[in-house]
């Protein structure tokens, strides 16, 4: 993706020191903070609803495409790893609700979305390093199966709701990812997916995405970059998945049910809609389906018939994806100032 | 002078077949070494197991002392062997100069952290790696086509480009599979010159698998000669080149250049079969042809020559509907195919060899050839065409249950024309024959193509093998830049000292 490495820019950004980093961040959070306000005074909460919608959708999409667009290699059990994050990340804070989820519930958050982040990525290395060796279509029907495994497995457990599922509120999961939460989740991830992505080490994944013989006779251990990818992949899924069990926007309650494959796949056409390989694009791809799936509802029992209308006629006009495997460079849109990948 | 690199009693099997049976020899340090024979010879599979392609079935492979038989690709690559690769890998969605970087990431201090949160040594490290690989891009005149995808290359300089990917790992041996393949002579003696300043600018030992005896015996200082997966040479190339063994393996026995004896031209020319009119073909901003006319008479052999990038193989692509043109006018037997698909025109009776072959390698030669059939559905002329064609190549015969991805390259080069003529077509259209062959199995090859002609076959040759395509040919086109510059009848062509100058003019990249 030549004219996409400008947009994030290896090369291109000079260094920004850390603090200068921490501001734009905060800046980020209360420019969310602010939207969130906005959005609740003037369209009501139904939208600010949507637009976490948006966020975790955009999460996902970006997660999923390290491995599916970037890495060449195909997944279909990422629902699987949002499953894990939003328990592990669930089982935390009802853990900590006593103390210190009542004193300082954001802080509850953080450690539960951290333990959520490696519970996932330790599923990623478990899943990635036996069935990454292999080629193709192996990693799709393993995906598929740990996918699965960890619903039914969720199911069978009492304690977490069995298949009736764990209800988010008061004495239960605390109900604390906003917008800003959430969409701040996006941004970290759409951060650090993307630098990774236009980095040495997202340009060894695209490699390897290219041909996998030549990468190695490159030197790049391909199987190891594979589960590295795959891990970060899982990871972020992870944080999706516990910002989503946290859901204070409308969340009711998880359950075993709203991972099945269907979301996997779900996930799977914001990646394809956005475009195979693009991060901005995977983000695209996220609110569109978000919103889309909104504004059918009009449609009501007809609505997944149009939803499916709608992939196909997209398909069949840009079967690249929105932005093909470009970066949406905003940039370009600036006056007097040539984008470095027009 | 001590060994670069040592290879005892190498033995690599695959199922039954022994590619290669017990090789051993020694490449001193800082020579050029050449690794040569007859397609079949297991030239490339020594390659793969020196490079951790393949894991040896048995023997040794010793580089600085250490044994690296069965160490994965990458270690072997971060140890300090690099090499290029027959069929060109290049990574073909990513920029010139990416692919280039790619090489460069193990050597990088940069964490995953610093590339994650872009440190100031991250950036560093990025800065010093991109202004490495411009240097080495430089030095292949490919700098200005840095931020160029790289598939959009024409092929001479994707060779180039898969050299700088090699040489980026900073190698010490640098494993060169048949650079020569698809350069004319002109480019070949460049290649010599270059193959030499690497060595010395770089300190590498280089290891060659090449056919071009011209590139091999002018930048060879030793030579190992393979036959059937086992040694039957080894020396100077003076010596090994009056080597009998050498001579009757490699050259074939009474090996002397097919030059179709030419019939008076027929008083009445035969119709146009093909007419092709101001074709304009662009990839992306670059023009690769710029009008290009020209016709094929039914019953002739047309060539179209000139050096790598002249647009040759984009205007067979654009006639045979692969490639959208961007104006111009392209006509078969009076009918316009502006409209027609690519799979249209084999019904049509247009069929192609294309480069590269593109067999189908998971299919048996036989099925092979019934995919070719695809369009015909008598089994009686299925069954004909079929016996037609191993009479034309009998190796074929011998090899009809062989999966096509396990014939040598001159074999897959015979099924992919033999493919061609199982449709029946009217017209043949040959993409570089004899790209990456070994002479003798070339000389099979326009033997063969020079029956089909007799036989009343329409054809056209994409070549860069001039001396051959005029031999063969009645007439020809001699293209540079995607222009036209010359053409008319074949045997005055070939005397004719503007060819050379075409040739010589372009496409030659100084080092």
């Amino acid at each position: 993706m030549p004219t996409a490495s400008a947009a994030l820019g290896a090369g291109v950004h000079p260094t920004v020191t850390a603090s200068r980093r921490l501001l734009g961040f905060l800046l980020a959070i209360a420019l969310f903070v602010t939207v969130e306000r906005v959005t609740r005074i003037f369209a009501g909460e139904y939208a600010v609803r949507v637009l976490a919608m948006c966020g975790i959708n955009a999460m996902l999409a970006v997660s999923l495409n390290l491995v599916n667009g970037t890495t060449g290699q195909f997944s279909i059990g990422h629902a699987g790893f949002m499953a894990v994050g939003a328990y592990a990340g669930a089982i935390t804070s009802h853990l900590l609700l006593g103390s210190l989820g009542h004193l300082w519930p954001g802080l509850s958050l953080l450690v539960s979305c951290a333990v959520a982040i490696v519970c996932a990525g330790l599923a990623g290395v478990a899943v990635g390093v036996p069935s990454l060796r292999l080629r193709g279509d192996y990693l799709a029907i393993v995906t598929l199966g740990f996918g699965e495994i960890i619903r039914i497995s969720i199911e069978s457990l009492a304690p977490l709701g069995g298949s009736q599922g764990w209800p988010i509120g008061a004495e239960s999961i605390p109900a604390t990812a906003t917008l800003p939460w959430i969409w701040g989740g996006a941004l970290l991830t759409v951060l650090v997916i993307g630098n990774l992505t236009y980095s040495s080490y997202g340009r060894a994944l695209t490699a390897i995405r290219e041909d996998e013989i030549a990468a190695e006779a490159a030197g790049i251990p391909t199987t190891r970059y594979k589960v590295l990818a795959f891990a970060i992949s899982a990871m972020f899924t992870g944080l999706a998945g516990s910002l989503y069990a946290h859901d204070a926007t409308g969340g009711q309650h998880i359950d075993p049910g709203s991972f099945r494959l269907d979301r996997s796949v779900d996930i799977l056409v914001m990646v394809i809609f956005g475009g195979l390989g693009s991060v901005t694009g995977a983000v695209l791809g996220g609110i569109v389906v978000a919103v889309s799936l909104e504004l059918l509802r009009e449609f009501q029992g007809y609505r997944l018939i149009v939803y499916a209308l709608l992939m196909i006629g997209l398909m069949l006009l840009r079967p690249q994806g929105l932005l093909g495997n470009r970066e949406l460079d905003l940039r370009r849109f600036l006056p007097g100032r040539k984008a470095a990948s027009a | 002078m001590s060994a670069a690199l040592s290879i005892s009693n190498l033995e690599m099997h695959f199922g039954g077949l022994r590619a290669v049976a017990g090789v051993s020899f020694e490449v001193p340090e800082k020579s050029i070494f050449g690794l040569i024979g007859p397609n079949g010879a297991g030239k490339t599979t020594v390659f793969n197991c020196v490079t951790g392609v393949y894991a040896p079935t048995r023997g040794t492979i010793t580089f600085q002392g250490k044994p690296i038989a069965g160490v994965p690709a990458w270690k072997i690559a971060d140890l300090g062997i690099a090499r290029t690769f027959q069929n060109i890998r290049l990574f073909g969605q990513m920029s010139v100069i990416e692919n280039v970087l790619v090489a460069s990431h193990r050597a990088t201090r940069a964490s995953l952290f610093d590339a994650i949160s872009r440190t100031l040594r991250y950036v560093e490290d990025d800065r010093a790696m991109r202004a490495k690989a411009m240097e080495l891009l430089a030095f292949f005149g490919l700098d200005d086509n840095a931020d160029q995808v790289a598939s959009s290359l024409p092929y001479g300089d994707q060779r180039r480009l898969e050299i700088a990917r090699a040489l980026m790992l900073d190698p010490k041996v640098l494993l060169l599979d048949e650079p020569a393949a698809g350069l004319n002579s002109a480019e070949a003696r460049v290649l010599e010159g270059q193959i030499r300043t690497l060595r010395d600018r770089f300190d590498l030992t280089v290891l060659l698998v090449e056919h071009n005896m011209q590139v091999v015996m002018g930048v060879c200082e030793e030579i190992h000669v393979m036959d059937r997966g086992e040694t039957i040479a080894h020396g100077v190339p003076s010596a090994v080149q009056k080597d009998p063994k050498v001579l009757e393996a490699y050259l074939g026995a009474g090996h002397d250049a097919i030059t179709a004896p030419r019939e008076a031209a027929p008083e009445q020319p035969a119709e146009v079969l093909l007419e092709v009119s101001d074709l304009r073909v662009a990839y992306g901003g670059i023009q690769a042809v710029k009008g290009i006319s020209l016709e094929v008479r039914r019953g002739e052999l047309v060539a179209l020559i000139g050096a790598n990038g002249a647009g040759k193989t984009t205007t067979l692509k654009a006639i045979s509907r692969m490639l959208p043109m961007k104006s111009g006018v392209v006509r078969f037997a009076g009918k316009d195919l502006a409209k027609v698909e690519a799979h249209e025109l084999v019904e049509m009776g247009v069929a192609m060899a294309p480069e590269g072959r593109a067999i189908f390698p998971n299919l048996t030669v036989r099925e092979n050839l019934e995919m070719g059939a695809y369009t015909v559905s008598d089994r009686g002329a299925i069954r004909a065409s079929m016996d037609e064609a191993v009479g034309l190549f009998p190796r074929l015969g011998e090899r009809m249950q062989q999966l096509g991805g396990t014939l040598s390259g001159g074999e897959q080069q015979m099924l992919a024309i033999a493919r061609a003529l199982m449709s029946g077509p009217k017209l043949l259209m040959l993409d570089e024959p004899s790209l990456g062959i070994a002479p003798v199995l070339v000389d099979q090859i326009f033997e063969a193509i020079d029956r089909i002609r007799r036989k009343g076959l329409t054809i056209l040759l994409v070549e860069q093998n001039t001396r051959r395509a005029l031999a063969a040919a009645q007439r020809a086109y001699v293209l540079v830049t995607g222009e036209v510059v010359l053409s008319g009848d074949a045997a005055t062509l070939a005397s004719d000292p503007r060819v050379q100058g075409a040739y010589l003019g372009e496409g030659v990249h100084l080092g």
